[in-house]
């Protein structure tokens, strides 16, 4: 149930609503894979680099 | 009617100035939108006459009744001020008050940090990555949201970021993405994944 918090000042209505848990839960569930997917892919970037035995800087030479 | 320009001495009259007026407000530009409300998820908020909207320890912020037909498309200018937290910050639209959530939001960004360069298009979700940086620092977004009130079409939006540059190392950020149903909006959506959001928002409409 979405509360009526306009401040006096304010020249629309602004309700206070929070999510509900499921939403949330969903949400943080799609964070957590988005950040696993990142941390995955940093990691595979890392290990390639390892792997080839270049320095950051080599491969952005490399790159660029 | 065409613009009138006067002369000294000569006699304004109420006709001459409102055709003066409507020929003003025919001539292009932006204007921005008041909201019909507001939502915010956790925090505060107040909207002032020029649709500014000034958010506090937002969760989420929702603006209502901001797309209608008199626009096509639309601007977003964004002031996230502070951030509780390192989060990131995502956008659905909504129509009558609620959210479309779901999985049809697209999206693709592109970062840089220093000289690290970061793209990605995540998988479909039930949300657009809007702001990817996963950071505390204050972020300023300009963004575009295209026909979302347009029947029988999808909405597409795209927009840069400034986040935390020069107050910390940070990024520059483009993403861009859409959703893949045709309701027509009236509104949207910022979620902040954890912790909460303050600062400023306001939409202007772009003249057809």
């Amino acid at each position: 149930m979405a509360k009526d918090i306009t401040p006096a000042n304010s020249v629309c209505p602004i309700y206070l609503q929070p999510l509900d848990d499921a939403q949330i839960e969903a949400d943080q569930a799609a964070s957590a894979e988005r950040e696993k997917a990142e941390a995955d892919r940093a990691k595979l970037k890392a290990d390639t680099i390892a792997k080839l035995g270049l320095t950051a800087d080599e491969v952005a030479a490399l790159l660029s | 009617m065409p613009l009138t320009t006067y002369t000294a001495g000569q006699v304004l009259t109420a006709a001459s100035l409102n055709d003066n007026l409507s020929f003003a407000a025919s001539a292009g530009g932006i204007t921005p939108v008041v909201p019909t409300s507001v939502v915010v998820g956790s925090g505060t908020g107040t909207a002032n006459a020029n649709g500014q909207v000034t958010f506090s320890g937002a969760s989420s912020i929702s603006l209502n009744g901001v797309f209608t037909s008199t626009y096509t498309n639309y601007l977003m200018v964004l002031n996230i001020q502070s951030r509780s937290t390192t989060n990131y910050v995502s956008l659905r639209l909504r129509a009558a008050g609620t959210d479309t959530s779901s999985s049809s939001y697209y999206s693709q960004y592109l970062r840089a940090t220093g000289s690290t360069v970061s793209a990605n298009a995540p998988a479909v979700a039930t949300s657009s990555e809007f702001i990817t940086s996963s950071t505390n620092a204050p972020t300023f977004t300009t963004a575009t949201i295209f026909q979302p009130q347009v029947a029988a079409l999808n909405t597409y939006f795209s927009n840069q970021s400034n986040v935390g540059v020069p107050t910390t190392s940070g990024y520059v950020e483009m993403s861009v993405g859409g959703v893949n149903v045709t309701t027509q909006f009236d509104g949207f959506t910022l979620l902040a994944n954890t912790g909460n959001l303050t600062g400023l928002i306001t939409i202007y409409g772009v003249t057809n």
